[in-house]
């Protein structure tokens, strides 16, 4: 079961799918100046039978954590096939089940083996790397006059509204697989980084400003409105595991965006990011200058001659 | 700066005195006292209000809402009690006071203590300073709270009986620029879907659609909040209107809503609304057709009177229709 269950699945699909030197070839798709001859201790006049080329090969990658490359390779050949020829693995669903014992899944629209996510999602969303850059498009969210309403009413209330208002941008997030990296009582940080991942935080930011209007009605515990600000900006981030400690320019500015060029009930998307957004959806913005930045707002609610 | 405080004893009360006590050295505090007999003579200054509870909450609630109803702007009210009961105090609480404090045979100083308590307590909870209305704002908005109905059924109304109720007229309209580009199939089904997304946006308000066709329909809600459900849900919807275009059915182009809402008795049929004739349905249909723009909301004064203050912000007054004034979004 396992670790070793898998591996002997791979030596399998290998060593039936492939010859020696074909597997070679293979190989050195993962690295490049791979010599099975040299791995497996062969010499390289005599020939090496396949399931010892193939055992040996998969135990190395093992070894420097190459596996995850491996099986990604052969799900790919399974499917577009290697150096134009076509190539079948009998035990592929096997070997994807094996791998989902050991953590990972195969994710069909990335196209990525990515960490299965339990209860909680991942902020790697399964696959980032530690200590490699990234595009993502970063909204920082806040509630405005927070501290005057931390003054002002029980503290009680202001944890259960702000908890409640958490929920709702929990669930505007994730559902465009965004991710919250920080949070800290009255805002935070949300995150995006799949597909159109502009687009998805504008429309979670639109979502999230349209379930205000809900929440300040229905749920809301406090004598007035919660109001809020957000600033989108997108950018590189090297990505770290402890999220709290990337430090990042596209971050900050997000974080300056919505500090100081943004009014309340407002989101503000800066002019870099602006050029990233779905045409369709520009339409809703108005350009703005705001202590001397150039920047594109939509307000809330919104008005009529906005969707015009 | 003095804070007047009204305070209203029993006849014969130990109250006046030893308040007089107490704050004999402190110069903020400025007492007017009444006994309860003299409520009419009060000059209904004070921002706080001290009421000596007779022996309970309902011997003397009766007084609390004579006092209060008389302030042209609610007061803060801290009820002075012999009564040990938790439940008095929660009940005193639930009525709108803002602190009870039991002065049983208390030292001058322990009364001291507690009532600088009080004080300190209310002072966290309302700005004096800033202005004597903020508590009363605070419990107006509190009050305002919109309850989402949890459970309803639309099988318990009955065939040809007249309801109370709310109607909400919406239909999309394809903007000038998009026509011509989409097929007539294309466009069938894109209104097709959006009755879905109504249908399903709708129900969390206690909202159905009652009839719907081609490219518009009518909502009905009975259950609940009606009015101000309605109303949410048309405010909730309009600013999601472009998601749904955009995200959900894909659209370059956005499409554009009309949306008018009327309340009061209507006839109620679950199927048959061809033949429903109401005069709350017409003026509800009229108003969408005659007084509504794209991307507007229309509501009759009858809605309008029965708003939360949560949401009646967002709605201004526009124009008469038949004699009755139309507010919009």
């Amino acid at each position: 079961m396992g670790i070793s269950r898998l591996k002997r699945l791979l030596t399998e699909a290998l060593s039936q799918a492939f010859t020696v030197d074909r597997l070679q070839l293979f190989g050195r798709e993962i690295i490049k100046n791979l010599d099975l001859h040299e791995l497996t201790g062969f010499p390289p006049n005599c020939s090496i039978p396949r399931k010892d080329a193939a055992n040996e090969l998969v135990e190395y990658l093992f070894e420097i954590n190459k596996t995850i490359q491996l099986i990604h390779l052969i799900i790919n050949t399974s499917q577009n096939g290697f150096k134009s020829e076509k190539y079948e693995f009998q035990n592929l669903k096997l070997i994807i089940n094996e791998m989902k014992e050991c953590g990972y899944e195969y994710n069909q629209n990335l196209n990525k083996i990515v960490k299965i996510e339990k209860n909680e999602k991942r902020n790697d969303w399964g696959f980032l790397e530690e200590g490699k850059v990234y595009n993502f498009c970063f909204v920082s969210v806040d509630i405005c006059g927070n501290s005057k309403l931390v003054r002002k009413y029980d503290g009680a209330k202001i944890k259960e509204s702000y908890k409640i208002f958490k929920s709702l941008v929990v669930k505007s997030v994730e559902s465009r697989n965004g991710r919250i990296w920080s949070w800290e009582g009255d805002g935070g940080l949300l995150v995006f980084h799949l597909d159109d991942f502009v687009d998805s935080a504008v429309l979670a930011s639109i979502d999230i400003m349209t379930s205000l209007i809900v929440f300040n009605s229905t749920m809301n515990l406090l004598g007035e409105d919660i109001i809020i600000r957000m600033g989108i900006n997108v950018g590189g981030a090297e990505y770290k595991k402890e999220v709290d400690s990337i430090i990042s320019d596209s971050i900050e500015l997000a974080k300056k965006i919505e500090k100081n060029h943004t009014t309340p009930q407002t989101v503000s998307i800066s002019k870099n990011s602006y050029q990233h957004v779905n045409s369709a959806l520009r339409n809703y913005f108005r350009e703005k200058e705001i202590n001397g930045m150039t920047i594109y707002q939509l307000s809330f609610p919104i008005k009529e001659e906005v969707c015009k | 700066m003095q804070i007047e405080i009204d305070v209203y004893h029993l006849a014969n009360s130990r109250l006046p005195d030893k308040l007089s006590k107490i704050t004999a050295s402190n110069k903020s505090w400025k007492f007017n006292f009444y006994d309860y007999d003299a409520l009419e003579k009060s000059d209904k200054k004070g921002r706080i209000v001290i009421l000596e509870e007779e022996d309970s909450y309902i011997s003397c609630v009766d007084v609390f809402d004579a006092i209060v109803t008389k302030y042209s702007i609610y007061p803060t009210v801290i009820i002075f009690t012999v009564n040990r009961e938790l439940y008095n105090v929660v009940r005193w609480m639930r009525r709108g006071a803002a602190d009870c404090l039991w002065m049983g045979d208390l030292s001058d100083q322990l009364l001291k203590n507690s009532f600088k308590s009080a004080l300190n307590y209310i002072e966290s909870k309302m700005d004096i300073k800033a202005g004597r209305d903020e508590r009363k704002k605070d419990n107006l908005y509190e009050e305002d709270k919109i309850e989402l109905p949890q459970n309803y059924d639309w099988d318990s109304l009955k065939d040809g009986e007249n309801y109370e109720m709310t109607l909400l007229s919406i239909s999309a309209v394809m903007n000038k620029d998009a026509v011509g580009i989409y097929s007539k199939a294309t466009v069938e089904k894109i209104y097709e879907q959006i009755r879905v997304e109504i249908s399903a946006a709708a129900a969390p308000f206690g909202g159905k659609i009652w009839f719907w066709n081609n490219n518009g329909g009518m909502l009905i809600f009975h259950f609940g909040d009606n009015a101000n459900l309605a109303a949410l849900f048309s405010l909730y919807f309009a600013n999601r209107f472009f998601l749904l275009t955009y995200e959900k059915l894909k659209l370059d182009k956005p499409l554009n809503y009309k949306m008018s809402i009327d309340s009061g008795k209507g006839l109620y049929h679950k199927t048959d609304t061809g033949h429903i004739t109401s005069e709350l349905l017409n003026f509800t249909v009229h108003i969408q057709h005659k007084l509504t723009s794209d991307n507007e909301i229309c509501i009759t004064e009858r809605v309008y009177s029965k708003l939360s203050g949560r949401i009646r912000k967002y709605f201004a007054e526009s124009e008469k229709f038949q004699d009755a004034l139309i507010y919009k979004y």
